[in-house]
């Protein structure tokens, strides 16, 4: 509860392995596993219908080893990367141009907030319709997801500048753009890759929503016809291997975030 | 007045021009009004839709799911929350759980939701709890370790019980940071209300959206689309009344 009590902590993992946090952690996840497999092989609840632990693994064996999860992996992947490049290459400048001119932000703020506070999922069938069902329109929905929270991060980062640095920048003499390299885009930095963090992850969740609801190949059209047919095992599989690599994702732009904040 | 004016006319203005355009581009024929609608067809579908009563249907229906889904995870999530950040060993155990919840994609899991609860509101209402969920947990987690100890050592010097510190001491206290989780929670679970409804539902305006779609309606599909829009603006402002309001009544002690 004192500010003390993570440094400590850490100290003591370094020494003695992993600490109470990770212990109690895996021991949670074990006594949940126990006694889903144990209430599906006695028969407590229906394994057709919830699976066990083991029938995950199996049909994630026959899912890697198949190739199947790693060609439908490789679209999804596409889909996601291209989408977020996509939205990091026009929503960081636009951001920053918001964040730095004060007409622009104006004008543009209420449209992008707008956008910010509803589901833009819903737009999912609109793109859908517009783009087809191709690569295109997961693409499209992607970018939509991720670009909304790149802005207003950005915004925010640019706008959450210490006043006075740029204050003292300018009666140095520094030039417009000296600013912006030397002061306003270092100490944004890190608010900027914490909104790719959210961005990225939003990303994720709508490349397979989009897939799901109209999928042309991909993760999620995989989780659709096994979902479809009920088929438990690799449906969960699939579905938790989507929430590891949004986690992964998720911590690699935390560190990165960590290592731009000074 | 004045300082108000300019950004009011600039951001208005923007939503106007883009409104405008889109309006000339279709009444000209520049673009095939089937495919990109328009801003007057769509008012119209909505003013169709209102007076067959299907609107207010369908928004019924959403609004049963968001209310249902929303209280759970508001219940379930603040008592999650509270336990999680008093009691370290809670926090641990649930942890892999918690980004579990925010890291997978809920929506997958459609058909056993439909299997387990059935089809329609009950499978609905479940993918909006589980989304809503995760933020109304970490914020309340969060809120309880933020509480000043110095309030919860002299509760306890003046010898309350455990069950007096969570309720009368603890909760009042984390209800700012708590208010900030159910705001988000609350706008997760009208994005699950939505895409659940797309999958999982028999009615609403997430089933109305998907059903126009398959039928090639652009201009129905926007209309829903705006309604949609429209509800999540509402519900913010609405969230953030309520989330000054609980503040209101708190006072500051140090000056």
């Amino acid at each position: 509860m004192t500010p003390l009590a993570p440094a400590v902590g850490a100290r003591s993992r370094a020494f003695t392995g992993p600490g109470p946090r990770v212990w109690t952690g895996v021991l949670s996840v074990l006594v949940v596993l126990v006694a889903w497999q144990v209430a599906g092989t006695t028969g407590l609840v229906d394994q057709r219908y919830f699976g066990t632990p083991v029938a995950v693994l199996r049909a994630g064996g026959t899912l890697v080893s198949s190739g199947e999860l790693w060609g439908a992996a490789q679209v999804s992947l596409v889909e996601f990367a291209g989408g977020l490049l996509l939205a990091i290459v026009v929503g960081v400048p636009l951001g920053m141009l918001m964040g730095w001119r004060l007409r622009l932000r104006q004008t543009l703020e209420p449209t992008l907030l707008a956008l910010y506070l509803t589901p833009s999922l819903a737009l999912l069938p609109v793109l859908v319709l517009a783009l087809g069902i191709g690569v295109t329109s997961k693409l499209a929905i992607v970018f939509v997801e991720a670009v909304i929270t790149i802005v207003v991060n950005t915004m925010a980062g640019i706008r959450e500048t210490d006043s006075r640095l740029v204050l003292a920048a300018r009666s140095f003499g520094a030039s417009q753009t000296a600013i912006f390299r030397t002061v306003l885009l270092p100490s944004a930095l890190p608010t900027i890759v914490a909104g790719l963090r959210l961005g990225a992850g939003r990303g994720v969740i709508a490349v397979i929503v989009g897939e799901i609801y109209a999928g042309s190949g991909g993760i999620g059209q995989l989780i659709s016809s096994y979902g479809q047919s009920f088929d438990t095992g690799p449906l969960l599989f699939i579905t938790l291997v989507v929430a590891v690599f949004g986690y992964l994702v998720g911590l690699g732009l935390r560190v990165v975030q960590s290592a731009v904040t000074r | 007045m004045k300082r108000h004016g300019i950004p009011v006319l600039l951001g208005g203005g923007f939503i106007v021009l883009l409104l405008v355009l889109w309006q000339l581009a279709a009444s000209l024929g520049l673009v095939n009004s089937f495919l990109t609608s328009s801003p007057l067809l769509i008012v119209q579908a909505i003013g169709v839709q209102a007076r067959s009563g299907m609107l207010l249907a369908s928004l019924g229906t959403s609004a049963v799911e968001l209310a249902l889904g929303f209280g759970l995870a508001a219940v379930a999530g603040v008592a999650a929350g509270l336990l999680m950040g008093r009691y370290r060993w809670v926090d641990y155990a649930l942890e892999p759980y918690v980004w579990l919840l925010y890291s997978a994609p809920i929506v997958a899991l459609f058909p056993l939701l439909v299997l387990v609860f059935g089809l329609g509101t009950p499978a609905v209402t479940a993918i909006a709890f589980l989304l809503a969920v995760v933020p109304v947990v970490v914020n309340a987690c969060q809120a309880v370790r933020n509480v000043d100890p110095k309030l919860v050592s002299a509760a306890v010097s003046f010898g309350a019980g455990e069950t007096s510190l969570l309720v009368k001491v603890i909760l009042p206290a984390s209800v700012p940071t708590m208010m900030a989780g159910l705001r988000l929670g609350l706008g997760r679970a009208l994005v699950g209300v939505v895409i659940g409804e797309f999958f999982a539902g028999d009615g609403g305006i997430g089933y109305d959206i998907s059903y126009y779609a398959g039928h090639l309606g652009t201009t129905d599909v926007l209309a829903a689309v705006v309604v949609v829009i429209v509800a999540g603006l509402l519900l913010n402002g609405a969230a953030r009344w309520a989330e000054r309001r609980a503040d209101s009544w708190r006072t500051n002690l140090n000056q």
